[in-house]
């Protein structure tokens, strides 16, 4: 039975009268890495930080490796590894400063990883880290994260900014922490190839709400595009539970359903003159599809037809 | 915590170097010192407590503070940053004193060093053509502890959340507090309890700040109190500019006042006088005169009569003056050096204008040219200083006058034996000119005199009977010296107040006529909306405090305090009914409070605690609650239809738990919580 | 081994490399014996979850490809099957007749799949 190291329950927070994080129920287990989706403003900082304790939530509440996110003591604190943001760091250290700086803080830290990390990105320790660049600068902090060996690693959108060669070399940076089985990571992101490779589990965020929450396999697999040829005229379908997009186009209906049931897809098949084809789905469309605008959308036919 | 003190002084270090570079310049720029810098507003002779460098440090310390809790706080602020280094594993104690000892530390250098540094070279002879004396750097000193508060307010202000105006610029206004306490608080230890308040209170509650994550509701215990307290002194700051902003758009009626005078023809008059309009001249008879060919009289219609104080009054020294050490006594500008008059060793002391250096000292035993004090300086009455006015300095048994164009010093008076002198003045003659050979007037405890500068007698009367009746005498001498007029003034710490008399003496020093002045009743006490007004709005919580503190100082014997049930009547009714107002708003305002308490979720003892504040704090306690606690968002209740709060799961009124959210058949979720 | 995972596509990761693997095992590049990098040396390499690696591995060792050796690793082992003869033919079956209607919707003739079958068989097997 595995342990529950992230759990949230019923966590929400306001931002004045802005409802940014609605009622959120997560749990993460030990050992996993764990994908946060959603799109800007979905909410997912804010989560983080309310799990980390660095805001007070509007009511709920949220437990890390069990302890009430309010009351992380330093103890706490010394076994998450938290990457924030927008990789700060102060630009007036050199690299080994920053690292001497990081290590005083934490009482383990194994600096054979601290000088892999930087290795692997290149880093001159003398350097200042002010001249970095941002990739350069990710790969300092994720050093100066890794080195206490957290047991939970949470990263707050770490590949953003970067060009590929980085994103590439922080996620390999993040594999390696997770050597020991019983390391979780927390990832938010927007690359949805990153996701893809690393995350074990997803939970999509929208405008606050926990809209999925599962196994990576289980969203690729549940998010279905199915087009369907016809000849001519428009296409009359059935009422579909959980219908994300529907796009037509001349002669052609294409579909993007979640949660299609049995029941519904015998309905599609047997629409006379009709053939049923699904298409494979990349991570990023299948998110796209599921987070983007909703309804009956027909490009090519109306939308641009007053372009010129 | 080693690292952070590291970390922060690195970072900041620049910015002292900097601040200290300029209030280095900014006080030599003050000190730059001319040769007749006497008037009033320079005065570089005061040097540390001049009011150029004053200025320097009342405000250019302050904004120091403030520069640097700032730049130390709003740098680290940008979020992620912030977050960044809040997680690290260390306690928020360690956070606050990581950051805020190494300001403070670097604040205090970058005043202090240059501070001192100035002292250091002022004190050096040929800097400044002035005595000097390292007790004058009390007063720039005392700004600088006193501006701490405002690096403690930027830490604070800094790390709130929330509205700016309650809890991110309330603790910047208090402060100021402080500041302004150190700045005109007369007496020492009055500004030193304000200062020190308020830089205790802001040190808390920047720390309360650090704790709670900038929030109000999660500091602990002190830190609201703290907080809160420094909450109120910052509405009473915001107050009294209201009441200078208001007082500046609609100004006062001038001072009236009623006067005893005497016309140049020896009428002895009452004079009412609104600001300088003398606006109403009776006789004591009650018949109104009028000045011939004018509207009004002025000053040269009457006579202007010489001081002379009767009792020893203790007064206290001006702590941010250097007149309180040393005063400088010119007469001559034409002449190449300056004269001051050293308070601690009762000697006249000569400096080169040129050389800046001392040159010798004027005592009773003559010019020593050597900057070598003699032993021996005047015998001066105790708590008396020089001050120079007439050129006459009065010591215990003796009036001297200093001629020091000449460098000497003449004796020109001797008490005879069994007398006690009391007091002495030059006597006032308009057409005296530059002549400094002028008559004085002089009391002890059996006559009053007038004598020649040379000490011959001219007139001579004996003192009256009741003497302990009255505080001072002035003298009034007709222009051809016919009539003398001696005005004494009854005490006004004596009950009832004995009424002045007024003695007219011929030249012989005959009594002519003794005429008791009629008494000034004054304007009636009556309440209105104003006075209403001011003894509800004041919290009784504040008189509390004052009446500790006049015990705590009465009992220093720093300052004259009554309980109130010593008070004399109609006084001490009028002042418990003050008291009663003040209560009274208080209860009201614990009501208004409770109506507040439910909106803001206070129950329990908490709330019993802020019932007793708001009786205390009334209209000020209720606003510091309102600006500095968090107001929770309210939004409609799916069922009731009241208004609920966003912070609680169940509803206000109804009990109703939030709607749970409608499932559209597209969420994906395979991972039940467990439990 | 060098795989080469591309991200995004409607083929999930361990699908790529299991069938990169197989393709590997017959054009012999991958010989009988060889052994294969470990779960988490491949996953850091090519920058997936090992999760996802082992999942493939798995895969590959049901198929028969590979045997795992508990505390040696992975080895391309002995081509030996593991599905049933009626298994196999009924999968065959499935893919052929999914094959075949694609190519029917798009009115293929029959030569043209012919010849394409040929062709393709010739290039990956």
């Amino acid at each position: 039975m595995a342990e529950t190291v992230i759990e949230t329950d019923g966590l929400t927070k306001f931002f004045g009268g802005r409802c940014v994080v609605d009622e959120l129920d997560l749990s993460i287990e030990r050992g996993s890495i764990f994908g946060f989706l959603g799109r800007n403003g979905a909410g997912k900082s804010t989560t983080i930080r309310l799990l980390l304790g660095l805001l007070e939530p509007t009511r709920g509440s949220s437990r890390m490796l069990g302890t009430d996110s309010r009351a992380l003591a330093p103890r706490d604190r010394a076994r998450i590894g938290y990457l924030p943001e927008g990789h700060h760091v102060y630009g007036w250290m050199s690299v080994e400063e920053c690292g001497r700086f990081q290590r005083s803080f934490y009482r383990h830290w194994n600096d054979d990883i601290f000088r892999a990390v930087l290795s692997h990105f290149r880093l001159d320790r003398r350097n200042k880290s002010g001249n970095l660049s941002r990739g350069q600068r990710a790969g300092l902090c994720l050093a100066m994260v890794l080195a206490p060996e957290p047991e939970l690693l949470v990263l707050d959108d770490p590949a953003l900014g970067l060009d590929p060669v980085a994103r590439r070399s922080l996620i390999q940076s993040m594999l390696f922490v997770t050597r020991k089985a019983d390391r979780t990571i927390l990832f938010s992101s927007h690359m949805l190839s990153d996701v893809e490779r690393v995350a074990d589990e997803i939970a999509v965020l929208d405008c606050g709400t926990l809209r999925a929450h599962c196994r990576l396999e289980t969203f690729r697999r549940q998010v279905r595009q199915i087009t369907l040829r016809h000849r001519g005229g428009t296409l009359e379908l059935p009422a579909l539970p959980g219908l994300l997009q529907t796009f037509r186009s001349e002669g052609e209906v294409s579909l993007t359903v979640a949660n299609l049931d049995p029941a519904s897809e015998e309905a599609l098949r047997a629409l006379p003159g009709v053939s049923f084809e699904e298409e494979p789905m990349g991570l990023e469309e299948a998110f796209i599809g599921y987070v983007g605008e909703r309804g009956e959308k027909s490009f090519f036919t109306t939308d641009l037809k007053g372009i010129k | 915590m080693k690292a952070l003190f590291w970390k922060e002084t690195r970072e900041n270090l620049k910015w002292a170097l900097l601040a200290a570079a300029g209030i280095t310049a900014a006080m030599f720029y003050a000190l730059r010192s001319s040769p007749n810098e006497f008037q009033y507003g320079r005065e570089t002779w005061q040097t540390l407590c001049s009011p150029p460098f004053l200025l320097i440090s009342s405000f250019g310390f302050p904004a120091v503070a403030l520069a640097l809790g700032f730049l130390q706080i709003l740098t680290e602020l940008r979020r992620d940053q912030w977050a960044f280094l809040v997680h690290r594993p260390v306690t928020r104690n360690a956070i606050f004193w990581g950051k805020a000892f190494p300001g403070a530390a670097l604040y205090l250098f970058a005043v202090l060093v240059p501070l001192f540094g100035v002292g250091y070279w002022v004190s050096l002879p040929g800097s400044v053509a002035a005595p000097f004396d390292w007790r004058l750097v009390q007063a720039p000193l005392w700004d600088a502890i006193a501006a701490l508060a405002f690096y403690f307010a930027a830490l604070q202000s800094g790390v709130m959340s929330g509205p700016w105006f309650g809890r991110r610029l309330l603790p910047l206004v208090a402060v100021c507090f402080g500041a302004v306490a150190i700045k005109i608080s007369w007496q020492f230890p009055a500004a030193v309890t304000g200062a020190l308040t308020v830089l205790v209170l802001s040190l808390f509650s920047a720390w309360a700040a650090f704790l709670s994550n900038g929030s109000f509701r999660n500091a602990p215990a002190w830190g609201k109190a703290a907080m809160t307290f420094l909450g109120l002194f910052g509405v009473g700051v915001l107050s009294g500019w209201l009441v200078a902003g208001w007082q500046l758009a609609f100004p006062r009626p001038p001072y009236t006042g009623k006067d005893v005078r005497i016309t140049k023809s020896g009428q002895p008059v009452m004079v009412t006088q609104e600001g300088q309009w003398m606006k109403k001249v009776v006789t004591f008879d009650g018949a109104e005169i009028h000045p011939e060919n004018k509207g009004a009289f002025s000053w040269e219609d009457f006579l202007r009569g010489s001081y002379l104080p009767l009792r020893q009054e203790r007064t206290g020294s001006e702590w941010r003056s250097a007149r309180t050490y040393f005063m400088p006594v010119q007469n001559n500008y034409a002449l190449p050096v300056f004269w001051y008059f050293v308070n601690d060793r009762a000697l006249f002391a000569r400096y080169g204008q040129i050389s800046k250096r001392l040159e010798g000292w004027l005592g009773p035993s003559g010019m020593t040219e050597s900057p070598v004090p003699p032993a021996a300086g005047f015998d001066l009455r105790p708590n008396t200083n020089f001050y120079g006015i007439d050129a006459l300095l009065v010591c215990k048994d003796s009036i001297w006058r200093p001629e020091l164009n000449r460098s000497e010093v003449s004796k020109i008076y001797s008490v005879p034996e069994g007398e006690k002198l009391l007091g002495a003045q030059a006597v006032y003659e308009p057409d005296r000119g530059d002549d400094r050979r002028f008559d004085f007037a002089l009391a002890t405890d059996r006559t009053v005199e007038v004598r020649a500068f040379d000490g011959v007698p001219i007139f001579s009367i004996p003192q009256i009977s009741n003497l302990g009746d009255y505080s001072q005498v002035e003298l009034f001498r007709m222009p051809d010296r016919s009539r003398y007029f001696l005005l004494y003034i009854g005490r006004y710490d004596l009950d009832p107040r004995p009424p002045s008399v007024l003695v007219e003496s011929s030249a012989a020093g005959d009594v002519a006529k003794k005429t008791p002045v009629p008494s000034d009743p004054g304007q009636p006490w009556k309440w209105d909306l104003q006075t209403v007004w001011n003894a509800s709005t004041k919290p009784f919580g504040q008189t509390l405090w004052e009446q500790a503190l006049g015990r705590l100082y009465s009992a220093c014997g720093v300052q004259k305090w009554m309980p109130i049930w010593k008070h004399k009547e109609p006084w001490r009714t009028r002042t418990l009914q003050f008291w009663g107002l003040s209560l009274l708003f208080g209860m009201v305002c614990a009501g208004v409070g409770q109506v507040l308490f439910k909106r803001l979720a206070i129950g329990g003892r908490p709330r019993w605690i802020w019932t007793v504040f708001l009786l205390f704090y009334n209209g000020a306690g209720l606003l510091v609650l309102a600006c500095l606690h968090e107001w929770p968002r309210k939004k409609r209740c799916a069922n009731c239809g009241g208004r609920r709060s966003v912070e609680r799961s169940v509803c206000g009124c109804c009990g109703a738990s939030w709607p749970p959210r409608q499932p559209d058949g597209t969420e994906i979720s395979e991972l039940s919580k467990p439990g | 081994m060098r795989l080469s995972i591309s991200t995004n596509t409607g083929e999930p990761i361990f699908r790529q490399i299991v069938g990169q693997v197989s393709r590997m095992v017959y054009r012999g590049q991958l010989r009988v014996g060889d052994e294969l990098s470990s779960v988490r040396v491949l996953a850091e390499e090519l920058g997936v979850n090992p999760n996802t690696v082992a999942r493939a591995y798995q895969e590959l060792v049901q198929g028969g490809l590979l045997e795992s050796r508990p505390g040696r690793g992975f080895f391309v082992g002995e081509r030996r099957n593991t599905f049933s003869d009626e298994e196999r033919a009924r999968r065959l079956d499935a893919a052929v007749e999914s094959f075949l209607q694609e190519a029917a919707f798009l009115g293929t003739p029959a030569s043209e799949i012919k010849a394409a079958l040929n062709s393709k068989l010739k290039s990956t097997l």
